[in-house]
């Protein structure tokens, strides 16, 4: 298969944001602790932040502000930047909702890893069963 | 007073006096009489509508729309009147019957028993009424729920498991077999609305035909075609006036009653002809027929053998409807009514003989004839209709029935029909001839004989000698109904 | 007057949030007063919208008056006004609950903030509802999750499993909205707008096949996480089954159909029933998960012998059959889509509360524990009966309309498979309700413990929903006729 070096290059940051993604969501459901499970959440969603803000990238562009003269010159697209503001918020409510359980998950349970809450929630589900 | 208020009011009466049985539940005397009066008022009513259509009018009232050609629809036909003077008449028999039984039993949940059977009654009413198949998919389930406290009555662990195949069987093949088909004919014909020659008439291929029919016919359930019988043989836990009217008055002849309206009225002569699974459901139901006398014959217990008499004797019913000629199609409506009069008569009677004897199987039943002796010969007078002996009800449409298998070219199924006469008569004249026999003294005595309910079988055996000579007035007022 | 009526729109959604601000600072009792009058005043909102703006729609509300596509705004159409009513009822019956039977089931320090974040949920949902703006309905999903998220973990108060349970929704919650976003960027990418009709108007001016494709695999699976679509459902049993009863009630009844709504709308109102991504996705994903939804939650559900348990995987069957009536893809199977939506959401908001209050008195959690219901509190258990009679679809119901209609639209469809799959999920639920129903209705059980009485304030509630869920089932040409235009509506929209 002929792989096109440049064309390759053009798309460097979508191919980042994939391996990102992947990496996130492995960690996300691979990892033994849900703090780091969380970090896996986070990763995909930062992920999903890059793919936003280069998307608005123009080639040659510069940052979007209204000089005072007439030059209008090429500038990159601010939408996705803004977009992303908000989405930078609600990631990070989500994540300190998240951190938040973990803790009462840790003091519930007497641990955050991930094995030991499941056995001990088979255990409990095995109790409320009989 | 309306036709159509007569028409609401037929399905309304029974349904307040259960509220009225649950109002009066300290009064036991208070109670009974009023669900007397309103039994009284249901019959009146199902007279004057079946006299008024003799007349030639067609009351027809619509209650509510559900959607575009979908509204609970209430349409008086000759059919469903005939259905509904001899329901309500039952009920109104049965109700004096239970009065007695149920004291004399000294029943502990005497107003449930007498709430829902005046629901089950009420949504009987409303199948026999029933515009369109919506309609009467939706009784026919308000049906199945009004049963059920009855066939669980007693509230022990046979009553329990009896009433889980009852709901088992009866709920999933409504849904899978009665509901999907109506649905599809909805689909199809953007209506469900009973018409004569057929809704479905050229709407549908054979294969179509074929399909919906067996969805149809195993859907309606309660007709306890075989296999879907067996949940009919179980209900037997439930007391006796329960038994009567799960075979004669609600169950059981509402679900034959469906199939037969359905095949005359949905699918129609033409596509219940083609259809390619019309010989398949032939000989169902003629198996059916067979299999159940000769596993009446086996039952030593009165109550199962007269079950699975039921089973047999109503298959006859969606045998004439399969059958779809003139003469057989009309023997299936008089045999549908003919047994309901004829098995209340033999359950009464069982009952009675339990009751004032003990005796409630077969192998028991020598001396009964002079331990009981009114209950002994209503019994022989049911038993002598069901076999098709005149001059009782049963007598005309098993001719006929004869007579439309020969019509249809059918000789085998006349064959057939002639030994399950045969059967009939062996498994219903051993309990009789038994009871001829002088025998031991009472197995179990029990109070005097029931003196308020030993009415209700003279009266139903006068009913069956009654349909018998009415019997042409009867096809006469059926006619423009059927073929 | 017709200054709130011109602003409803806005006010659905600013009213709850303003006053969940207030409730989170105020002490408990004021707290959960103060969510069920707003809550009431919101569905009071909704209805008054409705009924003045009858023949008027579709509205288009414009924040701050920048005008659509730059600006964001509000859409009211007949499509979404149907489920926006539904979303604002079951709100208020979460509210009140709240104040009745589900008052001690959040407590101590936390007791203000569960009214509180009920209100965020209420406003979160109504917005996802509401909005025309892709984007921002992402931001209402997440407020809705988020506040989804803190509902449920209350319940770990009881039992620690509730936080396990959290943590589980939160996972799959935050991946959905993230799988949603990428959506959203693709659509963006290829139609440069973020408003659902200019982004519908510039596809069919432009179209971007592989874009679009990408766009709408995202956004389908983004929004199947959310709304719970088999085998994306693990998180929904834990969650609703363990959360407080309030909780369940709200997101049991209105944050699947909410989903469910924004999915309907991406993909029937942008994208169009004829696109070939959206055929393709419909009928080799939507359908046979959906069927399979339907077949494992019945079983489920049958297995399960906690009753909030077996309701829920009941509900997990119940997005099977709205997942495989929208894979229908026709104008009759949409509307017979939205009747369902609302029979079950009525039928789950009944359920879960008639459930909460069952357990006051018997202090268990099984289905065991409904023997002798009826004799014991006969209001709660007539609502319960109703309730199960809706999802059993028997006759006389909301529930057997929804399901009359999406079986008639699968066999008018040609799919006769989806029909048998269909009444086999009907078939399921015999067992597991029957079961129940006669629990609660022939079996006696253990006379009420002194002193210990169901709150009118969960009763009431239930009964007019259990009541609505009656008259509607008898009388729905209305429903059904709204329902049909509402979907023609959409479809015509996406056909543009």
């Amino acid at each position: 298969m002929n792989v096109d070096l440049a064309d390759l290059a053009a798309r460097i940051n979508n191919i980042a944001v994939v391996g990102l993604m992947m990496a996130g969501l492995f960690i996300t459901f691979a990892s033994g602790h849900l703090v780091k499970r969380l970090i896996g959440l986070s990763i995909f969603q930062t992920a999903i932040f890059v793919f936003f803000i280069t998307m608005g990238k123009v080639t040659g562009g510069t940052a979007p502000i209204l000089l005072p003269d007439e030059r209008t010159p090429i500038y990159s697209n601010p939408l996705p930047s803004v977009l992303i503001l908000t989405a930078i918020v609600v990631s990070v409510a989500t994540l300190a909702v998240g951190l938040a359980i973990v803790v009462r998950i840790k003091e519930a349970y007497g641990s955050a890893e991930t094995d030991d809450v499941a056995a001990a929630d088979i255990a409990l589900d095995a109790d409320a069963q009989t | 007073m309306s036709l159509e208020l007569a028409l609401i009011l037929m399905i309304a009466l029974p349904f307040a006096s259960a509220f009225v049985a649950a109002a009066f539940d300290g009064a036991p005397d208070a109670r009974d009489a009023a669900v007397g009066l309103f039994a009284i008022g249901t019959f009146a009513l199902a007279l004057m509508t079946a006299g008024e259509i003799w007349d030639g009018r067609a009351p027809a009232l619509t209650i509510a729309s559900i959607a575009p050609g979908l509204p609970i629809a209430l349409r008086a036909e000759p059919l469903g009147a005939a259905f509904a003077v001899i329901s309500s008449g039952l009920w109104l028999v049965t109700h004096v019957y239970s009065i007695g039984y149920m004291r004399e039993t000294e029943d502990l949940q005497q107003t449930r028993f007498f709430a829902f059977v005046s629901l089950a009654v009420a949504a009987t009413m409303g199948v026999a009424l029933s515009a369109n198949l919506f309609t009467l998919f939706i009784f026919y389930e308000c049906l199945t729920f009004a049963t059920y406290p009855l066939v669980v009555h007693y509230g022990d662990e046979a009553s329990r498991r009896a009433g889980a195949v009852y709901i088992g069987i009866l709920l999933p093949a409504s849904f899978a077999g009665l509901f999907a088909a109506s649905v599809w004919t909805y689909t199809i014909a953007g209506r469900t609305d009973f018409e004569a020659g057929g809704l479905l008439t050229g709407m549908i291929d054979a294969n179509l035909a074929g399909l919906l029919l067996v969805l149809f016919v195993f859907g309606c359930a309660k007709s306890a075609i075989i296999p879907m019988h067996l949940w009919l043989p179980r209900a037997m836990v439930a007391p006796t006036p329960v038994s009567a009217l799960l075979h004669a008055v609600c169950v059981v002849s509402a679900g034959v009653f469906a199939i037969l309206k359905i095949c005359l009225f949905i699918l129609g002569p033409e596509a219940v002809a083609t259809a390619v699974t019309r010989e398949a459901m032939t000989w169902i139901a003629a198996a059916s027929v067979t299999i159940a006398s000769i596993l009446a014959l086996t039952r030593d217990d009165i109550k199962a053998r007269l079950a699975y008499s039921t089973i047999s004797q109503l298959s006859l019913v969606i045998l004439g409807a399969l059958l779809m000629t003139p003469t057989g199609v009309l023997g299936a409506s008089l045999q549908m009514f003919a047994h309901a009069m004829a098995k209340i008569t033999l359950f009464f009677a069982a009952g009675l003989i339990a009751t004032s004897t003990g005796r409630t199987r077969v192998s028991e039943y020598a001396g009964v004839s002079t331990e009981a002796p009114v209950a002994f010969w209503c019994f022989v007078i049911g038993a002598a209709s069901l076999v098709g002996l005149p001059p009782f009800a049963g007598a005309w449409p098993k001719l006929m029935l004869l007579n439309g298998a020969a019509e249809a070219g059918r000789p085998m199924l006349a064959a057939l029909l002639g030994a399950s006469s045969v059967l009939t008569a062996i498994y219903l004249f051993e309990p009789v001839i038994k009871g001829l026999r002088p025998g031991s003294g009472p197995v179990a005595s029990r109070t005097s004989a029931a003196s308020f309910g030993a009415m209700a079988p003279v009266i139903t055996a006068l009913g069956t000698i009654g349909l018998f000579v009415f019997s042409a007035a009867l096809a006469a007022f059926l006619k423009p109904s059927l073929l | 007057m017709n200054a709130i009526l011109t602003h409803a729109p806005a006010l659905f959604v600013v009213l709850p949030f303003v006053a969940a601000a207030i409730a989170a600072l105020c002490p408990r009792h004021v707290a959960a007063w103060i969510a069920a009058i707003t809550a009431c005043l919101v569905l009071a909102l909704t209805v008054g919208y409705e009924i003045s703006t009858e023949g008027a729609r579709p509205l288009i509300y414009a924040f701050g008056g920048f005008a659509p596509p730059a600006g964001i705004t509000f859409r009211i159409d007949d499509f979404n006004i149907i489920p926006i009513i539904l979303i604002s009822a079951i709100g208020a019956v979460a509210a009140l609950h709240t104040l009745g039977d589900g008052a001690h089931e959040a407590s101590g320090s936390r007791g203000s903030l569960a009214p509180a974040l009920l209100l965020l949920e209420i406003g979160a949902l109504l917005g996802v509802a509401s909005t025309g703006d892709a984007f921002n309905l992402f931001v209402f999903l997440e407020v809705a999750s988020v506040s989804a998220y803190g509902l449920v973990a209350l319940g770990g108060d009881r039992d620690k499993r509730g936080f396990k349970a959290a943590f589980d929704y939160l996972i799959f919650g935050a991946l959905g909205a993230s799988f949603y976003v990428v959506g959203v960027g693709f659509l963006y990418m290829s139609t440069g707008s973020l408003n659902f009709a200019d982004i519908a108007a510039r596809l069919r001016v432009a179209p971007a096949p592989q874009l679009e494709a990408a766009a709408y695999g995202f956004l389908f699976t983004g929004l199947a996480l959310k709304a719970a679509m088999f085998p994306l459902h693990g998180w929904l049993p834990r969650a609703y089954a363990l959360a407080p009863s309030f909780a369940t009630a709200l997101l049991a009844g209105a944050s699947g159909a909410a989903a469910l709504l924004a999915l309907a709308r991406v993909t029937f109102g942008v994208f169009g029933d004829a696109h070939p991504m959206i055929v393709m996705v419909l009928q080799t994903l939507a359908a046979p998960l959906g069927a399979a939804a339907i077949l494992w939650g019945g079983l489920r559900a049958i297995y399960a012998k906690d009753a909030r348990l077996m309701l829920s995987f009941s509900a997990v069957a119940e997005a099977g059959f709205l997942f495989l009536g929208l894979s229908l893809g026709t104008q009759a199977a949409l509307a017979a889509v939205l009747v369902k939506i609302i029979a079950d959401g009525l039928g789950k908001t009944t359920l879960f509360v008639a459930a909460a209050s069952a357990r006051r008195l018997t202090s268990s959690t099984s289905v065991e524990s409904w023997r002798g219901a009826f004799a014991r509190q006969p209001a709660a258990a007539a609502a319960l009966s109703i309730g199960l009679a809706s999802t059993l679809g028997a006759p006389l119901t909301l529930g057997f309309v929804g399901k009359w209609l999406l079986v008639d639209a699968a066999i008018a469809r040609g799919w006769i498979w989806a029909a048998v799959i269909m009444v086999i999920g009907s078939i399921l639920p015999v067992i597991y309700v029957g079961r129940s129903l006669e629990r609660v209705l022939f079996q006696p059980g253990p006379p009420a413990p002194e002193g210990v009485k169901a709150s009118p304030f969960s009763i009431a509630p239930i009964l007019l929903c259990a009541a609505a869920l009656v008259i509607t089932g008898v009388a729905s040409a209305p429903l059904v006729d709204a329902a049909g235009s509402a979907a023609a509506e959409l479809m015509a929209e996406g056909a543009r």
